[in-house]
């Protein structure tokens, strides 16, 4: 509880609050996040629960998403390649690397800093209003390893995947929309697809996964968990999640292309 | 027992405890009582550790949890028993998971057994037929049941209790009440609740300390609190008509 001086301090403020002080305020947050789980089988049966409700739930959403951005990724290539003199192979080329090094990974993290930092932010901001928070800590439970470790080790799994998922479905939609506009043929976009391709592209965008799945639960996790008040906090705290979140997976992707790359 | 001494608590430079006395014993249903804002809450998180006390002394049986000694605190949590205002159910679990949570966290006895204790306490508080509904389904005093089947089902030395009717119609109130006094002698736990209920007061009160801007104003039985002599005490208590009419009566 000795950190509660910090999160006292930084909901008074309302905004007005030194960045410096924020960052301190999340990086003792982060700080409870690694201590020990309680029980190991616990930790486990919630992150199953998180695996689902964060991962399984949005595979849907990121593949329709990825569908129509791959087709119309292709198809506005296709329309700015009307020089005779360009290969038709570069369609597919640049629809897959715009897919692996950028959309997959960033874009689609940011979609789901949206959808699933929202969603954190309000569930745990919820539970800091109803007591449930209070609960835990009165059992002994240290509440932020308890509520947010497997949220973050969920993520952390299963943002790769759905970048995995996001290239394919995306090359699947180019392919689509571009045979069926005939921008396209089907040898010139498979040629495309594999005209230089770098390995390393594939890791380093699975290394910006999975530091941005990081950001998009402990960022909203952070905001629900120093909520005070009632449902107009909540509703504040969840929107500063997904702000925040999204402006730091943009500072970060900054710095790791440069680190990385 | 829980004996405290001097508790003082601030926030920032407001001063919102005044060096608070109080002995709270085994086996009774001991209360803090009074108005909103007079710090009772604030007192009763100190006395959880949910927040530190700023100067003073807290201890559970001797063994003390402010200071160098806040170690302690980690083992008498197990011993502890918590039920909040509004129950604090957690809302994605159902009744008798929520019940079994403290067990999946401290106990390791095998499945069935746990189920099993936690069954036996939801029929302790009189709900056979709930185990497999959510929170959200349940009536309040529901909820405050499911709470209290929570907070005993590890047996606990101490319970605590924030405003536990709060929200209840008199009939659901006082069947809490009866509850939470049967539940302390059986278990022989050192019960504090903190309520600005009357009709609590002069159920269960068997050690009342009334606290008034901070401070300890009064402390004594449910008997000898129609003769305190404290003005801010009587403010509180015998504001109503219906009160005020018992006093007379009494005297």
């Amino acid at each position: 509880m000795k950190y509660t001086y910090f999160y006292d301090k930084f909901n008074e403020r309302d905004g007005h609050m030194k960045f410096l002080e924020t960052i301190g305020a999340y990086l003792l947050f982060l700080r409870r996040i690694f201590a020990r789980p309680e029980r190991r089988r616990v930790f486990l049966r919630e992150m199953t629960n998180e695996l689902e409700k964060l991962g399984l739930n949005s595979i849907v959403l990121v593949m329709i998403i990825s569908f129509f951005i791959g087709a119309v990724l292709t198809l506005q290539t296709a329309y700015n390649m009307s020089n005779p003199l360009l290969p038709r192979y570069l369609i597919g080329y640049l629809t897959r690397e715009t897919l692996l090094l950028e959309f997959s990974s960033t874009i689609v993290s940011l979609i789901l800093a949206g959808k699933i930092g929202s969603n954190i932010a309000s569930e745990i901001g919820t539970m800091r209003i109803t007591e449930q928070i209070d609960a835990l800590e009165a059992m002994g439970v240290n509440s932020v390893s308890y509520l947010v470790g497997p949220k973050i080790a969920a993520a952390l799994v299963i943002n790769p995947v759905l970048y995995v998922f996001s290239v394919f479905i995306g090359i699947i939609g180019g392919f689509l929309a571009g045979l069926g506009a005939g921008s396209v043929n089907y040898d010139d976009y498979l040629n495309g697809l594999h005209f230089e391709f770098t390995p390393y592209y594939v890791t380093y965008s699975i290394v910006k996964t999975l530091f941005f799945a990081f950001i998009f639960t402990s960022i909203p996790a952070f905001y629900g968990y120093t909520t005070r008040g009632g449902a107009l906090e909540v509703g504040r705290a969840s929107t500063r999640a997904v702000v925040d979140s999204s402006i730091a997976i943009l500072v970060v992707n900054l710095v790791l292309t440069k680190i990385l790359l | 027992m829980i004996e405290i001494k001097g508790v003082t608590k601030y926030f920032d430079a407001k001063k919102v405890l005044h060096e608070v006395d109080a002995t709270f014993e085994q086996g009774k249903v001991n209360l803090i009582i009074g108005k909103s804002g007079s710090g009772k809450t604030v007192l009763l998180k100190t006395l959880i550790g949910l927040l530190p006390a700023d100067a003073g002394t807290i201890a559970f049986d001797g063994r003390e949890i402010t200071g160098d000694n806040a170690r302690n605190m980690k083992e008498i949590r197990k011993e502890m028993g918590v039920v909040f205002q509004g129950g604090a159910l957690f809302d994605s679990l159902p009744v008798l998971e929520n019940v079994m949570f403290p067990l999946d966290l401290f106990s390791r006895a095998d499945e069935a057994w746990k189920r099993e204790r936690a069954l036996a306490c939801l029929h302790r508080v009189d709900l056979d037929n709930v185990s497999h509904l959510h929170p959200a389904e349940l009536s309040g005093g529901m909820k405050k049941r499911v709470a209290i089947a929570r907070a005993i089902v590890l047996q606990p030395r101490y319970l605590f209790c924030d405003e536990p009717n709060s929200g209840l119609d008199p009939l659901t109130a006082i069947v809490i009440d009866n509850l939470l006094s049967s539940i302390t002698r059986e278990y022989g736990m050192t019960t504090v609740i903190n309520t600005h209920d009357m009709n609590s007061v002069f159920e269960t009160g068997e050690n009342i300390i009334f606290i008034h801007d901070g401070r300890k104003e009064w402390e004594g039985d449910r008997e000898a609190i129609f003769h305190a002599a404290s003005p801010a005490l009587n403010e509180f208590l015998f504001t109503s008509k219906f009160n005020r009419t018992i006093k007379e009566h009494l005297s």
